[in-house]
């Protein structure tokens, strides 16, 4: 599924480096903060595995894998480019943000769509969505997005919840 | 065989065949649609068989129930979101030729593997129903314990250039699994309080979240102006089914064995003969890259296994999983009870409901063929628009299979998750693995502990033939890595091997 390696620059190898680090960093910690809890289940009951045994082991297994990797990726940074040497951020390097800001902009659902409704969130994020994304933006592709979205949304929302009988959140201000 | 074949004289009424036609084509659809399993449509089509008769109604919902398993593997191969969890393998061959532009020449191999599997579990119906249940039934918590076992070593071939990565993701995968109530002794875990997480982490979210939030933000990366999509057959015909017709024959067999065993389904048996197939086939490197016998694997086991899970309730009156309990509650409404008694004195509903199985499959094959062009289609939408639908989609998709937001916070942190290790470049079919097999593991290993004094006591014949095919996925990528170095030193071609990269 992942795309073939395409070739990285000096700096972005530097920062792949350091997201890995962060991210292996970020998996230790959170192990830390569960072994408590997965101990508070009880690791045995009258001699047979207790509730707490198997996330404790998968949790023992999570810390020396991912410290196996940490360790892997310190020892390999030899390799990697200076600091010093970076070339500066080309606009190739920084295109990570428009997918960051379009994944983070879905958290939009869960914290608004209990009071808009699905059909109104669903309208807007789409129309607002395909705004951003076309490359042109004259007067009539914007109306032919607010069509698309229009459609999409009444014909999402008519599918699940009239022929699937899926209870779609109605909004609590809107009332749609 | 005989009764087979004069059942299937029966069903060749204008009024069954278009009811069949119409019930895989709205299994299709439904399993098209992210959250919408196989499993939910047959359950929102139970309520109207109980007004007809017991054949059309049986007949519809194996129509739906075929359908529905083929139809996930429709957006797997389009859109990268598997809409079963069945179709979990399909996606990784399947959606990486579907971007290669062979979107058309993916859904045609997946429907014939499909028809091919189905064909293949409907004689192994009409022919070998009591040995296969009679297989199926000799399970205890040893043979299961083997079978989750053998079903995760498939992380090792999923988890190319390094074990270690695909063992994190997979590890968290299983831990992901274990939050909300224990199975065997009814205590809740990792809840914080939260009465959501109570309830556990539901495996759609979790699925949509990782395969398809990845695939659309890096998509956003690249400029969308400079992207022609092609839709094409890529020159695929019926003489390009013949290199892939061993693969799907072992993973039709597959199918119909993990089909057979009550409580594995579609699923792990995809999951199992992806995993078969890439040891066993030449091409088994390529897996992964969007090779179409990675695909056929998957399919085929994925279809064949709807016809396995329907042997232990027709010849046993057992329900091996949640269709076959839908159809066993169908039966009783119209006072009949599957099982040795109902072959004695209805053989004739019984060999009608085989025969049924691979007309429903005959259906499945010729709906799939015509619309996979139309189908494929999809992806010439513009990308602007395409995006916002698919994102929809997979909100929406979270959202209906326990009518939570919460599942659509988890389908969004396990997405910005899932880009992460996409651009680490860690593999992450082995997260879904994880979330799938973890509970099953950490039962049956609960289980062995009580039925076992010792270790030794932990192998049976069948057991020992399945720990036996678990250790093959781990042993023959380090048996092999152990020759590889040797054999480049002694060809003397150090660094002229191109080291094809393989992440799944």
């Amino acid at each position: 599924m992942e795309r073939a390696g395409t070739e990285r620059t000096g700096a972005e190898h530097n920062r792949t480096t350091r997201l890995e680090w962060t991210m292996l960093a970020a998996i230790l910690a959170a192990v830390a903060l569960l072994v408590p809890e997965a101990l508070r289940a009880r690791l045995w009951i009258s001699g047979l595995p207790g509730p707490g045994l198997y996330p404790t082991m998968l949790l023992g297994l999570i810390a020396a894998v991912g410290g196996v990797l940490l360790c892997a990726s310190f020892l390999t940074r030899r390799g990697a480019v200076k600091a010093a040497h970076e070339p500066k951020a080309s606009p190739r390097d920084r295109a990570w943000l428009r997918p960051l800001g379009v994944g983070l902009s879905l958290l939009l659902f869960p914290l608004v769509m209990p009071f808009l409704g699905f059909r109104v969130v669903s309208f807007v994020y789409a129309m607002a969505l395909a705004l951003v994304l076309s490359p042109v933006r004259d007067l009539r592709r914007v109306a032919m997005i607010v069509g698309f979205a229009a459609v999409l949304a009444v014909g999402l929302h008519f599918l699940f919840a009239r022929v699937f009988n899926v209870v779609l959140p109605v909004g609590s201000l809107s009332g749609l | 065989m005989e009764l087979f074949v004069s059942s299937l004289v029966v069903l060749f009424e204008p009024q069954l065949l278009l009811l069949l036609f119409a019930s895989v084509a709205v299994g299709i659809c439904a399993g098209a649609l992210p959250g919408i399993s196989a499993t939910m449509g047959v359950a929102i089509a139970s309520p109207l068989t109980f007004t007809m008769e017991p054949l059309p109604g049986l007949l519809m919902l194996i129509g739906i129930y075929c359908g529905g398993v083929f139809g996930g593997s429709l957006s797997a191969i389009i859109l990268g979101i598997p809409g079963t969890p069945g179709a979990v393998a399909t996606a990784f061959d399947g959606y990486p030729m579907s971007q290669r532009g062979e979107a058309g020449k993916a859904i045609g191999i997946a429907t014939v593997s499909s028809f091919l599997g189905g064909a293949f579990a409907a004689i192994v119906l009409a022919l070998l129903s009591y040995p296969v249940a009679s297989f199926a039934l000799a399970f205890g918590p040893r043979e299961y314990l083997a079978l989750v076992v053998f079903a995760l070593t498939a992380i090792a071939s999923l988890s190319g250039d390094s074990f270690l990565k695909g063992a994190l993701v997979g590890l968290i995968g299983m831990f992901i699994a274990t939050i909300g109530i224990d199975e065997t002794f009814g205590v809740s875990r990792f809840h914080y309080g939260s009465e959501f997480l109570v309830g556990g982490i539901s495996f759609v979210p979790v699925m949509i979240g990782l395969f398809a939030i990845p695939e659309v933000l890096s998509g956003l990366r690249t400029d969308a102006s400079a992207i022609t999509t092609r839709v094409c057959g890529g020159g695929w015909g019926l003489a390009g089914l013949g290199p892939l017709l061993p693969a799907q024959l072992r993973s039709a067999g597959i199918g119909v064995a993990v089909g057979a065993v009550p409580g594995a389904g579609a699923d792990i048996a995809a999951i199992v003969s992806y995993s078969q197939g890439k040891i066993w086939s030449r091409n088994g490197a390529e897996f992964g890259t969007g090779h179409p016998e990675g695909l056929a694997s998957a399919e085929t086991a994925n279809n064949a296994a709807t016809g396995g899970t329907l042997i232990p309730l027709l010849t046993l009156g057992i329900p091996g999983g949640a269709v076959a309990a839908i159809m066993l509650g169908t039966f009783m409404t119209h006072g009949l009870q599957p099982g040795p008694l109902l072959l004695e004195r209805n053989p004739d509903l019984v060999y009608q409901i085989f025969a049924g199985f691979l007309l429903a499959n005959i259906a499945l094959l010729v709906l799939g063929l015509a619309s996979a062009g139309l189908l494929a289609r999809v992806l010439q939408i513009p990308r602007y628009l395409l995006t916002p639908s698919i994102l929809l989609l997979c909100v929406i998709g979270s959202f209906a299979m326990r009518n939570s937001i919460a599942d659509v916070a988890i389908m969004i942190g396990v997405g910005l998750f899932g880009y992460l290790l996409l651009q680490l470049r860690y593999p992450r079919a082995p997260l879904a693995l994880g979330v799938i097999l973890g509970p099953m593991f950490e039962a049956e290993f609960a289980r062995t502990t009580l039925v076992i004094n010792h270790w030794s006591e932990l192998f049976t014949p069948i057991s020992s033939v399945i720990w036996l095919l678990a250790a093959i996925p781990i042993a023959v990528p380090l048996f092999l890595a152990r020759r590889r170095p040797r054999a480049k030193r002694r060809d003397g071609s150090v660094g002229a091997a191109g080291g094809h990269e393989n992440e799944v």
